[in-house]
């Protein structure tokens, strides 16, 4: 019954999904299984550094003592991601274009260039952070080009400011992205409708804002997209930068995820933060889907 | 010719703000590199010194006061692993995704995108106690294999771009010859494909040498890689400036020479994810 050519035919047709199998099977546990444990340890009172065996179940009470005021750092976290997520994604996003335009401008070497200004973006996130950290302080780098231009300094570390520096230091980090990305797409631009423009006497200017920028949307959309996903996620820069402080001032809630599961040794409460995160990401990721969906079906 | 003069002078002035620009937006780093060589006051002074005598002794103090050859051989038994096994298994998938229909083909590739964004810190608490009770916390082996969540997703995107460039007709001739699917891979595409599939193997290998999150909890003595050991120049009272300068002088060297190397490949690699949605 099962003779050789069964399994021959059974390989041939199964062949494309034999291949795929390792590689979706390996990713799926490694999200799929820690995603069922925070569902069952946010169940559960776990102090951080005792065994599970230790841990007792409490029902509901983890995602209450979130949500309704026992952390009373949860809502104020969250505040600071938006403000930190809005200021990183946009701003990287303006320079990130502003040098890309710049650089598909020249007449050759726009690529190498490009290489030299991405450099941020491969140099090690924790030691970046650190660099920062310096500059940012009272006699620091950045306070030197402030006084020498404005002739004030600016304490860096205050609550007042510390988000600005974590989020004007991120920028410097992320921006190559969309430096990248913008100069790899504006020459690949097809070139028949800015050179009629051109010949209709359009400004360089009118060119850029009604012809090249409505012809990046798409693209423009699904990087803003992935850099907000990217920007709730990181951890290492504002974990190395400020670490949360002064205070609560930069705590974003990957911060705050740490401080509540390691510090507070809440393991509990952390898996809710933890999952909360992962459910702002998938909202973003569903906002994508759609606008997928749509370009698919036009 | 007057036309012609007012581009030339045009393109030079173009020029020149750009070289402003990259100079201006490279001087953080220029400054930490040059801070790598200052001795212990001249890192704190302010205003800032831009030219002095150079000294190693920050360079000394981390290569052979702190063991630094251990991080970075911990880094490199993580990282090289790491690039092979995830080029093993997604290298046949992105063949797979890029040659073969089957069902749900599309939805499977979007999930396997959507899944390497799950936020590391998020799943850290899970991998913490999993790691300590199967016995593989701080090991190699461990981030060996929690780092593919991350590159696996990422190289088949990349990769499936890479094999649907190439004519499906030179497989095809040698599938008639009688050369199984797995040969015409092998000796037929990735042959063809190798450039693109270096320069991702490359950006592998700067993600694991990069990566600070996972390594940070789920390493102590044994297998700390290079990447968490800037920390360790904070102490509560002091923070070795320019111990950490000459750090990431070291550490951020070769992810910088690799990118310059594979630049062409580079740009489009990391630019083409984005640009292919």
């Amino acid at each position: 019954m099962f003779s050789p050519n069964f399994f021959t035919h059974l390989l041939k047709k199964y062949y494309p999904v034999i291949l795929v199998l390792p590689a979706i099977t390996t990713v799926l546990i490694l999200v799929i299984y820690p995603l069922f444990m925070s569902l069952q340890t946010s169940f559960f009172k776990w102090t951080y550094g005792t065994p599970w065996s230790q841990a007792e179940y409490v029902g509901l009470k983890n995602y209450y003592w979130v949500f309704f005021g026992g952390d009373y750092l949860f809502y104020v976290s969250l505040q600071l991601t938006v403000v930190y997520v809005i200021f990183q994604v946009l701003g990287s996003f303006f320079v990130g274009l502003f040098i890309a335009v710049l650089l598909d401008k020249l007449p050759r070497g726009g690529s190498l260039f490009t290489s030299f200004f991405i450099i941020p973006m491969v140099i090690m996130p924790a030691v970046a952070g650190l660099m920062w950290r310096l500059y940012f302080t009272y006699d620091g780098l950045v306070n030197y080009f402030v006084e020498t231009l404005f002739r004030i300094k600016i304490n860096w570390f205050s609550t007042e400011y510390a988000l600005i520096a974590l989020s004007l230091a991120s920028i410097w980090i992320t921006a190559p992205f969309f430096i990248l990305v913008f100069y790899a797409a504006l020459t690949s631009l097809p070139q028949s409708p800015i050179e009629a423009a051109r010949v209709d006497g359009a400004s360089e200017l009118t060119i850029l804002k009604d012809i090249k920028l409505p012809m990046l949307k798409p693209i423009i959309f699904v990087t803003l997209i992935l850099r907000t996903i990217e920007a709730l996620r990181s951890f290492d820069l504002p974990y190395v930068t400020f670490g949360g402080g002064p205070g609560s001032a930069t705590e974003v809630l990957a911060i705050h995820i740490n401080r509540i599961a390691f510090q507070f040794r809440q393991l509990g409460a952390g898996s809710v933060l933890s999952l909360f995160l992962i459910l702002l990401v998938v909202i973003m990721c569903s906002l994508l889907i759609n606008k997928l969906k749509e370009s698919w079906v036009t | 010719m007057r036309k012609s003069k007012r581009i030339f002078l045009r393109n030079i002035t173009l020029y020149a703000v750009v070289i402003l620009i990259l100079f201006i937006w490279l001087l953080p780093y220029i400054f930490m590199i040059t801070s790598a060589f200052k001795s212990r006051l001249q890192v704190y002074a302010y205003p800032p010194v831009w030219f002095f005598e150079p000294t190693f002794e920050n360079f000394v103090e981390v290569i052979f006061g702190q063991n630094l050859l251990f991080y970075l051989e911990n880094t490199l038994l993580i990282a090289i692993p790491n690039t092979i096994l995830t080029l093993i298994i997604a290298v046949p998938a992105a063949y797979s995704f890029a040659r073969f229909r089957f069902m749900h083909k599309e939805k499977l590739f979007l999930l396997l995108l959507f899944l390497q964004l799950v936020p590391g810190i998020s799943v850290i608490i899970a991998y913490y106690y999993t790691a300590i009770s199967l016995g593989l916390f701080d090991t190699h082996i461990l981030l060996i294999i929690l780092y593919l969540l991350w590159n696996i997703p990422y190289t088949i995107w990349i990769v499936r771009g890479f094999f649907e460039g190439i004519p499906v007709e030179l497989e095809e001739a040698a599938l008639i010859d009688g050369c199984s699917r797995l040969s015409a891979l092998i000796k037929i595409v990735l042959p063809l494909s190798i450039q693109g599939v270096s320069a991702t193997a490359l950006l592998l290998f700067i993600f694991s040498w990069n990566e600070f999150t996972l390594p940070y909890f789920l390493t102590s003595l044994n297998a700390r890689p290079l990447s968490t050991t800037v920390v360790f120049y904070m102490s509560h009272t002091e923070i070795f400036w320019g111990r950490i300068f000459a750090l990431g002088f070291i550490s951020t060297l070769p992810p910088i020479i690799f990118a310059l190397i594979v630049r062409k490949y580079f740009i489009r690699t990391l630019a083409f994810g984005a640009l292919k949605q």
